[in-house]
């Protein structure tokens, strides 16, 4: 019985935290480049759109509900959710771009770009999937490889299972778990968003400083989905799900930046993860922060959300003509908000020097015009916190 | 010395690894060519950085949001991509394999020397269970929860269980919680007077402030004083779990239970 019950709270991480956001990834995929058009991009892209579809709905639940208000945004944001994920699958299965993106014929490789046929016209057997996903390491990882880059490969991987033992094996200590580990037990709970005294339990009015951040929200659905206690989802799964994701983004960051040098993208990873171990120089560091706090908001927003930004700005600059990356840029500015809605004012900042920089180097005025474009729903998350505050 | 001067050296604590990044941020000065790689790493931190730096951004930025997470600016430079990169793009320019392998060894250990070793953080400690939460909390809090007629319990805790009791759960109500306990933030709460900052707790000047409040637990270390007996006090004796002294009080127990226990059933 035992055993049954934790597969299925396995199987339902599984589904909300990988298998629901790569699918919602699907839906942008087809418009990314075909060359970054890899599982792990699609994910990330999933992923951003996941957190922005859950914090738009959870800030309309928050601002309105006072009873019962996370059984709402579970009411709310669940079939959204599922309808998002069954849209990419649906529009993958029916006009392939991803998993069948070459297959060979009698006439030839075909590929999405040239005119991989849709479902109406493909005949049943469709062996180019098997063929991509055995494809999938030396995708991610390079094509023949020297034992030497295996190896640093190798050392990475260490480091990153050690920082992942170590997550799991040890408790950090800091005091504003009281107040957001708490949030997240108090909706699980009580059902109460942000309308309880977090440190005593008394009742209090909508606190609005932290109100649209809904980071300890998104634990708590988790923790619904899953049936286990919020706090042993931030505390002792999320690190195994946060830190890995983190690292993925890195990799991506490292493929944009060496990408005519990708037998250096194991050391990039290795020097990474070491920064990672050894950035705690004082309490205040985005690495402290990821490390320490990893199942906090402003973690997030330092780990995550921040990085993302320039990753994005990276494949803008490689890809200027791909709107998508926009698309995404504006989603990602109003996703920070559910970590901190600091973290959208330090976003909007960062974009808009990225912006101006790139906009001189591109000497293109449209440039800043669309930096401007991504911007409004960061802006609309501006202009209501100060609304609400 | 500006207070931005003072913020960053806090940020960077030793210093070594912002140098590090200072270095790694000038050698990408002078040897990336691709341009909007130098306008991402090199010109946009660069300039938050002085950003960061100015007085006027540390005034307007404390008026309209936070003086506390002025820090938090300094986010946005990509310290560990920066130095990771130039690291790479440094031990890829090298001819010979056998300098590319010394290279990663000696950056690798250089970049340990110039930082803190996370993990050994006064902060972490082994973890006691999948909580993360000291086991003591959790083995009393769950005892309260037992024992308790009603869904309505509200509880004193010593103040090394007061972040965490809560953590466990949440249907634990706390005479007074994190906030009393930071200094900085200057709240007093008399309860906390009585229970910390005497030698001998006072049960019944406690109590006082308790039996109006229907505080219904109080939970004292083994190894606290009290001025009497509490037992004489109307306080219930429950057990000792993990060195803390579990106590209820019949007298508002009762109370509950005549008045707004009904409303509270226990779930």
């Amino acid at each position: 019985m035992l055993i049954l019950q934790l597969l299925l709270q396995f199987l339902s991480l599984t589904a909300w935290l990988f298998i629901i956001p790569f699918l919602t990834g699907l839906l942008p995929a087809r418009f990314i480049p075909k060359e970054r058009r890899t599982p792990g991009v699609i994910f990330l892209a999933g992923f951003i759109i996941f957190l922005a579809v859950f914090e738009l709905i959870s800030i309309i639940v928050v601002l309105n509900a006072v009873h019962g208000g996370m059984a709402i945004l579970l009411r709310w944001f669940t079939p959204v959710a599922i309808a998002l994920a069954a849209l990419g699958l649906g529009t993958e299965i029916v006009v392939p771009s991803v998993l069948f993106t070459e297959r060979k014929t009698s006439r030839g490789t075909l590929t999405f770009n040239n005119n991989f046929p849709p479902i109406w016209q493909r005949r049943a057997s469709s062996p180019g999937f098997l063929k991509t996903i055995t494809q999938i390491p030396e995708k991610i990882f390079g094509k023949n490889l020297s034992w030497e880059t295996k190896l640093v490969w190798l050392l990475f991987f260490i480091l990153l299972g050690f920082q992942l033992f170590m997550a799991l094996t040890r408790a950090s200590f800091d005091g504003d778990d009281a107040y957001y580990i708490v949030q997240s037990l108090i909706a699980k709970e009580r059902g109460f968003l942000y309308r309880v005294e977090p440190y005593t339990g008394d009742s209090t009015v909508l606190n609005m400083r932290n109100a649209l951040a809904v980071f300890p929200l998104w634990i708590t659905m988790l923790a619904e989905k899953a049936r286990i206690h919020p706090t042993i989802v931030a505390h002792s799964i999320l690190p195994l799900f946060l830190l890995p994701m983190t690292y993925l983004l890195y990799f991506q960051i490292g493929k944009s930046l060496l990408k005519n040098k990708l037998e250096s993208l194991p050391i990039f990873m290795v020097f990474i993860s070491l920064i990672q171990i050894f950035g705690n120089v004082s309490i205040f560091t985005n690495e402290t922060f990821l490390m320490t706090r990893t199942w906090q908001g402003k973690a997030f927003a330092a780990g995550f959300i921040i990085p993302a930004v320039l990753w994005l700005f990276l494949l803008i600059s490689e890809f200027s003509s791909a709107a998508v990356y926009w698309f995404l840029l504006g989603i990602l500015i109003w996703a920070a908000g559910i970590s901190s809605s600091l973290a959208v004012f330090l976003v909007l900042i960062l974009v808009t020097v990225f912006g101006f920089y790139l906009a001189i180097y591109h000497r293109s005025f449209r440039f800043l015009l669309k930096t401007a474009a991504a911007c409004i729903p960061g802006a609309a998350y501006v202009i209501l916190y100060l609304i609400l505050i | 010395m500006p207070e931005t001067i003072t913020i960053l050296k806090n940020y960077t604590g030793t210093g070594y690894l912002f140098t590090l990044y200072l270095t790694s941020v000038a050698y990408l000065l002078f040897t990336e060519k691709e341009k909007h790689l130098r306008a991402l790493i090199i010109y946009t931190p660069l300039t938050l950085l002085l950003i960061f730096l100015l007085p006027v951004t540390h005034r307007l930025y404390s008026a309209a949001l936070d003086e506390e997470t002025y820090y938090r600016m300094l986010w946005l430079l990509p310290l560990g991509i920066t130095i990771a990169y130039s690291g790479a793009k440094f031990l890829t320019g090298l001819k010979k394999d056998s300098y590319r392998r010394v290279g990663l060894c000696a950056l690798a250990i250089v970049i340990i020397l110039a930082g803190t070793y996370v993990y050994s953080s006064p902060n972490i400690s082994k973890a006691e269970n999948l909580y993360n939460l000291p086991g003591a909390t959790v083995n009393v809090s769950e005892y309260i929860l037992n024992d308790a007629e009603f869904d309505f319990i509200y509880a004193v805790f010593p103040k090394e269980h007061v972040h965490f009791v809560r953590q466990y759960s949440s249907k634990i109500r706390l005479a007074y919680g994190r906030d009393v306990l930071v200094d900085r933030w200057g709240f007093f709460n008399p309860i906390h007077d009585i229970m910390e900052n005497h030698e001998i707790i006072d049960i019944a000047s406690l109590l006082e402030i308790t039996r109006p409040k229907l505080i219904n637990y109080i939970v004292i270390h083994w190894t606290r004083a009290t001025c009497d007996n509490p037992e004489n006090y109307g306080l219930i004796l429950l057990d000792q779990v993990d060195g803390l002294l579990i106590y209820r009080d019949e007298i508002v127990a009762i109370e509950i239970r005549e008045t707004i226990g009904q409303y509270f059933p226990k779930s």
